[in-house]
């Protein structure tokens, strides 16, 4: 078997047991694990860098400002973004999500306007939504999608309309992995008029985003599934947008000039960054992307494709087990969702956490899809470059045993009912 | 741990409740209903009792869940049917103590429930062992039974 290059920079990977067995970690897809150089960047900067951005005049401040800032260059680059004031660094894809649907959705939307959702959204793609709807009287749309997780785009043609005025859409299915056609659906928005937002949890740690081609309006993301610290957020907006939106917090860092009556405020995005951030945090972002674009895309799409077509034509081989989504590997993005006959998703995650495996299961914040799905949870195993051939053959192992121990001790028959 | 701790989690016992249908379904006039959810995986289970004289004369439950889940609400359903609410209301205290291992505890009144004694060595599923549980605490808080 091939030595994965990578494997030694993550120092969970080789040092940590779990369960007395070593940890074979697939739940990427809830967060990454991080890189020794991410997790030195942050000690460095609190050990030698530590300072406040933005204002004092001293020479360590100056440092940390430019860090910080650099790393919003870093991301404008990463995605693509036509200025580095398109950049807002929030706290999490959730934070970013709400921010919009707050900010822009209780904002512009009337009664009868109407949100375009999917049926796959993560439950932070939605709920906000629902908030909004509620309280401007704006309704509730949803896509389907087909036997291949993707959103019908037929159907999406009928139900994007004159009223629709925001379209928010996942581009990579939490559960199923499945990837959605967000420039088409955004095309879609535009000729009626509304704006499109996409979820990029899921997609930005593993394929190259370009909002510009995309032409999304909003796009939101996380550091931390992409090797990045925890809280530690992105969004990505239209500069002619986030010029029509206010600020929400007001104090240090966002000003211009204040007097006792009144105040200006900065202008691009740091106006929407009120309060010290977590510089720490964003600095160490900085040395995630730097670290994921030496490893580049393309070896993490051959990688993910790779592990996918190992797994899943194993699993396509045992009978007990269901595979929700595509048959099609190179539409999983690294996630894998199953089920295994009637072993329910907690039996099964136990005795996979027992052999050391980490997977999840659960709804994974996605109730309507697991409801559309109809089951009432699912398992999950995610991958990401860092996993290797011998953590597939793990997992087989623990489905074995999973299998095994359930049929060995086999439901018996209801004797009254 | 390794695998030998699944065979401490699920005992014959908790594999024969789980399965056990004895207890399962609705009862037809119940003096008290209640919804149990465990937001991590979704499982919704439903306790219904009859109460008579503050004694629990039926009890039943329905629902989709784990194992332990099903394992936990049918030995409860067991040990309660026939006891008073008083006597209850201790054992859920001493098998919530237990499960969270938090405290050295009696168990001698908790019968089959003991079984769950170890399950304080698998976090991750002592929501589980507790929902049904749970749910006949709130009955007991939420009702007077009078």
């Amino acid at each position: 078997m091939s030595k994965n290059q990578f494997r030694d920079d993550f120092p969970i990977l080789n040092n940590v047991k779990m369960n007395d067995e070593p940890l074979a970690y697939l739940d990427n897809a809830a967060t990454s694990q991080k890189p020794q150089l991410v997790i030195d960047r942050i000690s460095r900067y609190y050990s030698y860098e530590n300072a406040n951005i933005h204002r004092a005049t001293h020479a360590l401040a100056l440092k940390a400002t430019d860090d910080y800032e650099q790393v919003r260059d870093q991301v404008r680059h990463f995605i693509n973004a036509k200025s580095r004031d398109e950049i807002i660094f929030t706290r999490s894809t959730t934070e970013s999500l709400n921010w919009v649907a707050q900010r822009w959705g209780e904002a512009k939307l009337k009664p009868g306007d109407e949100i375009v959702l999917s049926i796959l959204e993560h439950h932070s793609n939605l709920v906000p939504w629902q908030q909004v709807a509620k309280k401007t009287g704006a309704r509730l749309r949803f896509l389907d999608f087909n036997q291949e997780g993707v959103i019908d785009l037929n159907a999406a043609k009928k139900t994007i309309n004159a009223k629709t005025k925001i379209v928010s859409i996942t581009q990579v299915s939490n559960v199923l992995g499945s990837i959605q056609p967000v420039k088409e659906l955004a095309l879609m928005a535009h000729q009626v008029n509304a704006i499109m937002i996409v979820d990029a949890a899921q997609s930005v740690p593993h394929f190259k985003i370009d909002v510009q081609n995309l032409d999304c309006d909003f796009l939101a993301f996380s550091a931390h599934k992409m090797l990045g610290p925890t809280g530690v957020g992105v969004l990505y907006g239209k500069s002619e947008l986030l010029e029509k939106i206010d600020p929400e917090f007001f104090g240090g860092e966002m000003i211009e000039e204040v007097s006792k009556n009144e105040a200006s405020f900065k202008s691009g995005a740091l106006r929407f960054e009120a309060g010290t951030q977590n510089i720490a945090g964003v600095i160490a972002f900085g040395a995630a992307l730097t670290y994921l674009q030496k490893v580049g895309f393309d070896k993490i799409a051959a990688q993910d494709r790779s592990l996918m077509e190992s797994a899943i034509s194993a699993l396509q081989n045992r009978s007990q087990v269901k595979i929700y989504g595509s048959a099609d590997p190179a539409n999983h993005t690294g996630i894998i969702s199953f089920n295994v006959g009637e072993i329910h998703p907690h039996d099964v995650s136990t005795v996979f956490d027992l052999d050391g495996v980490a997977i999840r299961a659960g709804h994974h914040c996605a109730e309507p899809l697991m409801n559309r799905l109809g089951v009432s949870a699912t398992c999950r195993a995610s991958f990401y470059f860092y996993n290797n051939l011998d953590d597939v053959e793990r997992f087989l192992i623990a489905l074995k045993d999973t299998e095994d121990f359930f049929n060995r001790h086999p439901s018996k028959e209801s004797s009254n009912g | 741990m390794g695998l030998e701790g699944l065979n401490q989690l699920y005992r014959q016992v908790v594999l024969d409740a789980a399965v056990d249908q004895r207890y399962r379904g609705q009862l037809l006039n119940p003096t008290a209903v209640q919804l149990a959810h465990n937001p991590n995986c979704g499982d919704v289970l439903e306790l219904q009792i009859k109460v008579s004289d503050r004694h629990i004369t039926a009890i039943a439950f329905q629902g989709q869940g784990c194992t332990i889940s099903q394992a936990s609400a049918s030995i409860l359903a067991d040990l309660a049917l026939h006891q008073s609410l008083e006597s209850m209301q201790t054992r859920i205290s001493q098998f919530q103590k237990m499960i969270t291992g938090k405290e050295s505890v009696e168990i001698d009144q908790l019968g089959d429930a003991s079984v769950f004694s170890k399950i304080s060595q698998f976090p991750t599923r002592v929501k589980c062992a507790g929902l049904a549980w749970d749910a006949l605490e709130q009955m007991l808080k939420n009702n007077q039974f009078d």
